[in-house]
């Protein structure tokens, strides 16, 4: 009994400490564990904001079933990063009303941050950002894949991006035929 | 995440993709139209390419002659001659002599008393449809100007006359195609003097910025000349009552997509002291970018993605320039 009781006790504690803590903790769909900053992932992510303050954080490691633990790493690592980092006026800013704010160009690490990805950590980490509501992440992750598409040819592109072509000849031809213009060197 | 990317599209979900691809230039954007159909698709469904900014092939082009006895010129290859059957201007009973093309828009061309389309002429057993221009039997007074254009809601016709009192008047019509009636819908009325102040203070005028043309050198005697940052107000000695001299009233087109913009108008006034200053504008803003030296500058106005731009060429120096506001 004596110990029963004790145990209870020591676990009422564990609790309130919880509540005090400053980190969340995440649970990707394969089942890992990764703390990352409560002030920051309520700062960067719409959705974790709204779970911390409406109390359904889970201290045992809150479910995010659509996100898998590659890019779930790589969340928090930006999260980490972008605590780090000393965030420019603008884009503090710009992650407040993001709706209305233009788009600020990445800062250096961002673009370092993105630049190390795979094609298909990158594409997994845009969903993982708008899953989450995380407005910037996701501003620079597409702008990172549109950098990847600009000035190049159709047939650039498909290789970049390992894409197979469904046109047929006579539809290209077709479709370039709209917008001839664009094709032409100024 | 399960590997479930094939290595046939980008799989991004479309919201995510049209992300991605809504930050792309036009050239960009018509590239990856080609890249493959489900892509073409979201560019299209969701507007991010705004053709309707965006240069048209040049098919051919009509020339009005300084003679008014002779038919309009259609000029172009072979093949669009064959395609577009209306370009020698004939197929009406109805016009007298020959039509005079007094603005044009999107293959459209406005005669005086009618609009009319040359490339659709074939349709419909050789009959054609004609829209009454909004201002055809009306009685205008002097010199009438009407105009031809496209906004978002579609085509505009735009005419600016004397009214009774001898003041220029402005109106302004929508072509109402819906159920096939094509009627037009006046959607503007205005007087220019009440909207205009023609003193011109620079309560409502914002500067207006030079650039020039890629890999050409402004010639900097050039820009001293002119004041750029600020709409200067010029002593006039002599402006007959404040009117503006009629004469100098010209359209420059409708906001290609503001709704709330129907009308950008430019307008001269020539002064006693030989300079000539520039006038913009819609509804009751107004925006002017300075003197220009009188004699100096032929200019071409065009509007480029919404703004307005007006472009320059000095005459003396052929040095393109661009205006905008």
């Amino acid at each position: 009994m004596e110990v029963d009781k004790g145990k209870g006790e020591a676990e009422e504690t564990r609790k309130v400490a919880e509540a005090d803590r400053d980190t969340v903790t995440l649970k990707s769909s394969d089942g890992k564990l990764f703390e990352v900053s409560k002030e920051a992932a309520a700062r960067l992510s719409t959705v974790l904001a709204g779970m911390i303050a409406g109390g359904s954080i889970d201290d045992n490691g809150t479910d995010l079933k659509q996100i898998g633990s590659e890019a779930l790493e790589n969340v928090v690592d930006y999260c980490n990063k972008h605590a780090n980092s000393i965030p420019s006026a603008a884009l503090i800013s710009s992650s407040i009303s993001f709706n209305t704010a233009p788009f600020k160009e990445p800062e250096e690490w961002e673009r370092k941050f993105v630049d190390r990805l795979s094609h298909d950590a990158l594409f997994d980490l845009v969903e993982a950002a708008n899953f989450l509501g995380m407005e910037r992440l996701l501003d620079v992750t597409c702008h990172k894949i549109s950098e990847m598409m600009k000035g190049k040819s159709p047939d650039q592109i498909r290789e970049v991006f390992n894409i197979k072509n469904d046109y047929t000849k006579e539809e290209l031809e077709e479709i370039r035929q709209e917008l001839a213009w664009a094709f032409y060197d100024d | 995440m399960d590997r479930r990317r094939s290595t046939a599209e980008l799989r991004l979900p479309d919201d995510m993709l049209a992300n991605v691809l809504g930050r792309l230039p036009p050239r960009s954007l018509v590239a990856s139209r080609c890249v493959h159909k489900h892509w073409r698709s979201i560019i299209d469904a969701r507007h991010l390419l705004r053709t309707d900014l965006l240069p048209l092939r040049l098919d051919g082009f009509f020339c009005n002659p300084l003679d008014l006895e002779c038919c309009p010129s259609f000029f172009a290859r072979p093949s669009t001659t064959r395609r577009i059957t209306g370009c020698r201007l004939d197929f009406s009973d109805t016009l007298k002599g020959y039509p005079d093309i007094i603005d044009h828009c999107n293959g459209l061309l406005l005669l005086w008393e009618s609009v009319v389309n040359p490339a659709t002429i074939a349709l419909s057993n050789d009959k054609y449809q004609m829209i009454k221009s909004p201002t055809a039997g009306a009685k205008l007074g002097e010199y009438p100007l009407s105009y031809l254009g496209k906004s978002e809601k579609g085509v505009y016709s735009a005419l600016l006359h004397r009214d009774a009192d001898s003041l220029p008047h402005c109106r302004v019509w929508l072509l109402n195609e819906r159920c096939g009636q094509m009627e037009w819908v006046l959607k503007t009325e205005m007087s220019l003097v009440d909207n205009i102040p023609l003193h011109f203070t620079n309560k409502y005028s914002k500067p207006w910025s030079v650039s020039c043309k890629k890999g050409e050198a402004c010639e900097q005697e050039e820009l001293d000349e002119w004041d750029f940052d600020d709409g200067s107000v010029f002593e006039t000695k002599d402006n007959k009552g404040n009117r503006p001299y009629w004469c100098g009233m010209v359209f420059l087109g409708f906001h290609p997509y503001k709704r709330d913009c129907l009308l950008l108008c430019t307008f001269f006034q020539i002064i006693k002291s030989g300079i000539l200053s520039f006038e913009y504008f819609k509804g009751s803003r107004v925006g002017h970018p300075g003197c220009m030296g009188n004699g100096k500058l032929i200019s071409i106005h065009s509007m480029l993605d919404g703004e307005v731009v007006r472009k320059q060429l000095s005459r003396s120096s052929k040095v393109g320039m661009v205006w905008n506001i």
